[in-house]
């Protein structure tokens, strides 16, 4: 090789070199120009990445590997529907997506292949909605990029059908689509025929319903990130998305289910179980067990044409797979497909579709209390409604409705004061057993769902009747009464008292002619349906007026059972009065009286107690209320006091501490006087006869007998008088002595000669009694009585007691605590007056009111002579104002109960006068030498002389030998002068002074001459003829005048 | 010239001292592409990693951001901000699902401001808010495009202009306001154009005050000038080594490299100042380390790399 070829070789090979760099720096930009050219599919790489070509060359390496169908969670599927591919758009950065992929949410599954349930849609020969490779489905199966109406929003939706109406779920779930006939919550349905609007509890959950408010699947479920379970909305454990809609029938408690008439939901049952077959079948039950609207409902895959139920309802089955106890109902009376079958339901379901349960019960939209399903009269009392929508006049068990005196319904059961094992129940339905709450109603007694209660096979016979021993009675009502004694155990006391007709009257029957061996000893007197009145009086022999005694006179009456103890309506206690009128006010805290205020000497003021009263209708009513039998008497408890009960109670003899009594007298009229509250004054009086009257200090009743039936201490009030069968006014219960009245006659069995108060004796000139009150003042607080010793108004009689209150020693101080008054003499300031005689004279001119003008005049010896004394040495304050002249009792004078000695006088007014008016006497100053008229002449009265006259007269009186006033009698001190009024001219009292008098004062009668008495015979000489009597030469004058 | 002559004179032509200068050429040319290197990598070295604090854990972080030795993480899952101390210990939080003053709703961009503010996009709200480094609520303000509600998702606080701009997801905009809220200006818009948006992402600020804005279904990273003029644009689409599937978080070191986080592919890859591709950060023959990597953030030489559905943020430190 020489030189010159090695420097060519050289030259070639830089020369190759160089354009060989050349070539591959151009190759390269060339093979990378290449490399970076776009893809003719780039939009769709980017979601299907793997299509890029680049994945296909040998001579790059892309940054991720090839793999266009890996295996995802879901399966084997093609890379743009990856989980990855998806979130990385939707990840905040472009579509804010990221809940979808948060924890603790629930999606629509992915990555199971269908069940056999779902149908997926096919078009020409392929899946409408595709699964992946694996045939399971995927994101891909209901998303797609490709297609899809985007409209105008501004998010895509990807998804390969339309579902603004659902149409996307109902493709493949087509099971859950067909409506409640082929058992799926229905679709399609407008949310408006339940709500105005769609909840928004639900809305706010992202429920979706159609434009006009169709029902969707949308509207309880969501494919993705859906909070519960299901993929539903909202909570569903408790059925709470059942209630956002169905809000009508979705109770929280059971007050409210059922004051809805729905079935209750939401309460954890306590006295049934929801068997195993029902949740087998698909029923649910709240987290705490509570029965949900899911216990009897399915919202799909439910028992078609059921209205969604879990199981069929033939005849009440579903009910009953639960209500276990109550299918006792069917085939008894109350089985509507027994005895009305063709009937319906309030609903217009016939009951021989709906069966024994749905006759009666809706499961929703029930009228009332207990999901009834009947119309109900909404003015009674809740649960009585019920029972009255049929057992009523108007219903379909008319025959055996509950008439117009029934056992009362709707009234707490707490006022018997004690527990009861009968059901009680609220307005609501709600029931509470052994407790004080709640309303006696009819199913407080009564089953309705078991004929007998001691047999629930027994189912009774649909033409036969029942007795006390079935008819749906919750307790047998035998002779034991049982059922009753329930409640109304404390009435069992009547068992073997004088009230227990098996023993009394074992033959009697009540008013349905029922022997006392068939309908009780209960039964006997009361009737729970159909009785005869108040108290549900179950006898029909009803005698006398009046309420609270009409059911007591039924045996108590001369022909009665109880005729021995025949209570003479006539002389008995009064019956049907207001309490009202013994002062005595009802509050809700008892009874209170008026008149004890502070002043009791035994008792604390209003310390009553509170005793039944009646309305007129016989019916309990303390306010308001009025006196009967059962106000002292209770029937069913022979003595309030501890006693043993004899063999047969005929042997039990009554007395004041038994006879049914509420309050056992023990010496104390405890009865009497927690009425007559203000008549215990007499207490320590010289009217209290009790043995020891000052054992009442200490409270201790003496001789205190434990057996009753060996007689009881009587109290003060037995001593004097008696309730029943007693013979005169007052209910005197003692005999009677000699008087003129019935009220004197009282008085006299003591204040006669030999009798206890013999030495209180009237006497035989004492005021007079049995004479009317109309010509005098008609006061209130005196009394007067009628013919039969009956208090009666103005114009009545005057009789002792006008004067006299037996029962209170002291007018002024009635309950005057004091220590015992026995040894006291009595004296115008006490001696039971009803008012005080003394110092005034109230007593006296509370009805010789128009002689009152005395006071102060010269006549008032306060005046004129203070300490003169009358006939009973008793000063002017001691003895009144009346009493210096006057004395009731006691007395020699009896026309004018005169107390002084007479003087002298041509007649017995002259007598008077001159008592004072004579030398030597108080008014010697004033002595009339003459003083009466001359001759023997007679004067007609003043009404004589005005018929004869006809003109006015002067009341100038005539009067008889007697001193009496007579229509023709003589000339007398008392024709000119009114020794109780000063003052002619004015009917006033006096000055209170000494004073002198002239022609118009002096205590003449008129000052008016022209109708004096003295002109019908001297004419207009008559005019000076007074003079006669009061002239200078007629008067001597007394060296006290003035 | 002979025939003789000819024929070799022809064979000169063809000799293989003619035909060596192409010969080598092909084989040099076969050897870069047949045996190209591997794609090239950037070692990169996990140096912190937070996933949980106090009794919780992060539900789907989206961003974050560091200033004055404090990292504030995006935890959009949880509808609030969790701020932790350099070393990763929980300090404190503050949101809290809810539209309330100082409450968010899926927010997803954050930015922590030299002046002691954080600003977070509040996007399921429409509006930004504005906080002191304490968490304490200062001000908000709603993000409107007329009368449309525009969904902010990250937003910067232009160091020179004080004013803050943001991307507009369902706008597809970058929008300026002032520091005080008003709307000053936008450009963009959809499409596919230098300039235009298909779902603006992350937004950072370069050295210089250029604002790069990550530009999703566009797969790429945009430069703009501050008067909005396009500068550069960063990355196109593709699976090739610089190139993006789905871009979601930009950071800028001192050198003016960028940063860019890819949600799908799950990588991070840098490029120059120029756009030019660097490297791959993370390992493309073993499955990547990374899992939805999203927001970034550059403070002191470290890499704060939110990864979205690992629910955790790593913390690379970063060799110059």
């Amino acid at each position: 090789m020489n030189f010159a070829f090695k420097n060519k070789l050289l030259y070639q090979f830089l020369t190759s070199g160089f354009y060989s760099l050349l070539f591959v720096l151009l190759m390269s930009q060339w093979a990378q120009a290449a490399m970076r050219l776009p893809s003719a599919n780039r939009e769709c790489a980017t979601c299907h990445v793997m299509w890029l070509t680049e994945f296909k060359r040998e001579d790059v390496d892309t940054l991720i590997p090839y793999d266009p169908k890996p295996v995802e969670k879901t399966g084997k599927q093609d890379a743009a529907s990856t989980d990855a591919m998806c979130f990385s758009c939707h990840d905040g950065f472009v579509l804010e997506s990221r809940f979808l992929w948060e924890d603790n949410k629930h999606a629509h599954p992915v990555g199971v292949k269908p069940s056999k349930n779902i149908s997926i849609p096919i078009i020409d020969g392929k899946n409408l909605l595709p699964l992946n490779d694996d045939g399971k489905v995927y994101c891909g199966t209901c998303h797609t990029a490709h297609g899809v109406e985007w409209g105008q929003k501004d998010t895509a939706i990807f998804m390969r059908v339309r579902n603004e109406q659902g149409q996307l779920c109902m493709a493949c779930h087509k099971d859950k689509i067909k409506g409640p006939k082929h058992g799926s919550h229905p679709l399609k349905r407008k949310i408006q025929k339940l709500l105005k609007q769609p909840p928004k509890i639900l809305m706010a959950a992202g429920a979706q319903f159609a434009e006009d408010g169709e029902v969707l699947c949308q509207s309880c479920h969501k494919p993705h990130a859906a909070p519960e379970e299901k993929l539903l909305l909202v909570k569903n454990d408790k059925s709470q998305l059942c209630g956002h809609c169905h809000s009508d029938r979705y109770a929280m408690t059971m007050k409210q289910a059922g004051s809805m008439g729905t079935h209750p939901v939401n309460v954890v049952p306590n006295q049934l179980e929801v068997p195993k077959e029902l949740i087998k079948a698909g029923a649910k039950l709240g987290g705490k067990g509570e029965v949900i609207c899911q216990t009897c409902h399915r919202p799909h895959d439910a028992t078609p044409e059921t209205s969604l139920l879990v199981t069929e309802n033939r005849q009440g089955s579903l009910c009953q797979s639960c209500h276990l106890s109550k299918s006792s109902v069917q085939d008894s009376k109350h089985d509507m497909t027994k005895v009305r079958k063709d009937s319906q339901n309030m609903a217009k379901q016939p009951v021989a579709e709906t069966g024994a349960c749905g006759a009666c019960h809706l499961p929703h939209k029930g009228s009332g209390p207990k999901m009834w399903a009947r119309n109900i009269n909404k003015d009674e009392e809740p649960m009585a409604a019920l029972c009255l929508s049929c057992h009523s006049k108007e219903g379909i068990a008319k025959k055996h409705s509950v008439g117009k005196y029934s056992h009362p319904v709707g009234i707490d059961i707490n006022r018997l004061g004690h527990t009861v094992r009968l059901p009680a129940y609220d307005k609501d339905g709600r029931k509470t057993v052994g407790k004080t709450q709640g309303k006696v109603s009819c199913a407080s007694c009564h089953d309705p769902h078991q004929w007998n209660p001691l047999d629930a096979d027994d189912k009774g016979e649909i033409e036969k009747p029942g007795n006390n021993r079935t008819r749906f009675l919750r307790v047998a009502n035998g002779s034991d009464a049982a059922l009753c004694k329930s409640c109304h155990d404390d009435k069992w006391e009547v068992a073997g008292s004088k009230h227990d007709m098996r023993f009394m009257a074992p033959k009697s029957e009540n008013s349905l002619g029922q022997s006392v061996e068939k309908s009780g000893i209960c039964g006997t007197c009361h009737l729970v349906h159909h009785a005869n009145g108040p108290k549900l009086w179950a006898r029909s022999d009803l005698q006398g007026q009046g309420t609270g005694y009409i059911a007591c006179t039924g045996c108590h009456n001369k022909n009665g059972l109880a005729k021995q103890k025949d209570i003479a309506l006539s002389h008995t206690h009064p019956m049907d009065v207001p309490i009202d009128k013994l002062a005595i006010e009802v509050t809700s805290n008892g009874w209170l009286s008026r008149l004890l205020k502070g002043q009791s000497m035994f008792d604390k003021p209003g310390n009553l107690l509170s005793l039944p009263l009646y309305d007129r209708r016989g019916k309990p009513a303390q306010k308001g209320g009025r006196v009967g039998c059962g106000t002292c008497h209770d029937p069913h408890k022979w003595s309030p006091l501890d006693y043993t009960k004899p063999e047969h109670p005929k042997n039990l003899e009554g007395d004041t501490d038994s006879s049914f009594l509420r309050i056992a007298d023990q010496g104390k009229s405890q009865l009497c006087l927690n009425c007559h509250v203000e008549k215990q004054s007499v207490l320590l009086t010289k009217h209290d006869l009790t043995d020891e009257p000052l054992d009442y200090i200490s409270r201790a009743p003496k001789n205190k007998i434990d057996n009753v039936n060996q007689g009881a201490v009587r109290g003060v009030c037995m001593h004097c008088h008696a309730p029943h069968n007693v013979k005169g006014p007052a209910l005197w219960g003692r005999s009677q002595g000699d008087g003129e009245t019935p009220i004197a006659r009282l008085c006299a069995d003591c204040h006669q000669k030999g009798a206890i108060a013999a030495g209180k004796l009237p006497s035989d000139h004492s005021h007079p009694v049995g004479v009317s009150t109309a010509k005098v003042t008609d006061d209130s607080r005196i009394p007067v009585f009628d013919e039969a010793g009956k208090r009666t108004g103005h114009g009545g009689n005057v009789d002792c007691a006008s004067c006299h209150d037996p029962h209170q020693w002291n007018p002024v101080n009635p309950q005057l605590k004091s220590l015992p008054l026995l040894e006291e003499e009595g004296h115008t300031a006490n001696s039971f007056l009803r008012l005080p005689a003394n110092k005034q004279s109230d007593l006296c001119v509370s009805c010789h009111a128009d002689k009152k003008t005395i006071r102060g005049t010269d006549h008032d010896l306060s005046v004129t002579a203070p300490s003169a004394k009358n006939d009973l040495q008793q000063v002017r304050d001691v003895s009144g104002l009346c009493g210096q002249c006057h004395v009731p009792h006691n007395v020699t004078d009896e026309a004018y109960l005169w107390a002084r000695p007479l003087g002298k006088g041509a007649d017995p007014v002259e007598q008077r006068c001159r008592s004072c008016h004579q030398q030597g006497q108080l008014a010697a100053a004033k002595d009339p030498t003459i003083a009466k008229h001359p001759g023997l002449i007679n004067i007609w009265s003043p009404e004589l002389r005005k018929q004869i006259r006809q003109q006015e007269v002067a009341d100038m009186p005539a009067f008889d030998e007697q001193g009496k006033r007579t229509a023709f009698g003589k000339i007398t001190c008392a024709t000119c002068h009114n020794p109780h009024q000063w003052n002619a001219l004015h009917q006033k009292a006096g000055s209170g002074k000494n004073m002198e008098g002239d022609a118009e004062s002096s205590f003449l009668r008129t000052n008016d001459t022209s109708g004096i008495v003295c002109a019908d015979c001297h004419g207009k000489d008559g005019l000076f003829r007074y003079k006669y009597f009061h002239g200078e030469s007629s008067h001597k004058k007394h060296h006290m005048f003035r | 010239m002979n025939q003789k002559q000819r024929i070799n004179n022809k064979c000169y032509k063809l000799s293989p001292y003619k035909l060596s200068p192409w010969i080598f050429s092909l084989l040099l040319l076969l050897s870069t592409t047949v045996f190209a290197d591997d794609i090239k990598q950037q070692a990169v070295t996990k140096i912190l990693e937070i996933t949980d604090y106090a009794d919780s854990t992060l539900a789907l972080p989206s961003d974050v951001a560091v200033a004055d030795g404090k990292i504030y993480v995006v935890d959009g899952g949880n509808h609030r901000v969790v701020v932790f101390d350099m070393q990763g210990q929980y300090l404190f939080k503050f949101g809290g699902k809810g539209s309330e003053n100082g409450q968010m709703n899926y927010p997803v961009g954050i930015f922590a401001s030299a002046d002691n503010r954080v600003f977070v996009a509040d996007s399921g709200n429409y509006r930004v808010q504005v906080f002191t480094a304490r968490g304490h609520f200062q001000s908000a303000f709603k993000i409107k495009d007329g009368k449309k509600n525009i969904r902010p998702v990250d937003l910067i606080l232009h160091s020179r202009t004080g004013h803050i701009f943001l991307t507009g997801s369902n706008n597809h905009s970058l929008m300026e306001y002032s520091h005080t809220g008003n709307f000053l200006r936008k450009w963009g818009g959809n499409g596919m154009n230098q300039g235009e948006f298909r779902y603006p992402a992350t937004i950072n600020e370069l050295n210089d005050g250029r604002i790069a804005v990550v530009d999703v279904l566009n797969s790429r990273v945009q430069v703009f000038n501050s008067d909005g003029s396009i500068s550069m644009v960063v990355g196109e689409w593709g699976v090739l080594p610089g190139q993006l599937v789905r871009p979601k978080g930009v950071a800028i070191d001192k050198k003016g490299n960028f940063y860019i986080s890819d949600s799908y592919m799950n990588l991070l890859q840098s490029f120059t100042e120029t756009g030019d591709f660097i490297a791959v950060l993370g390992k493309k023959d073993k499955p990547s380390t990374l899992l939805t990597p999203v927001g970034l953030t550059i403070y002191k030489n470290k890499l704060f790399v939110v990864e979205m559905r690992a629910h955790r943020v790593s913390v690379y430190q970063l060799v110059n």
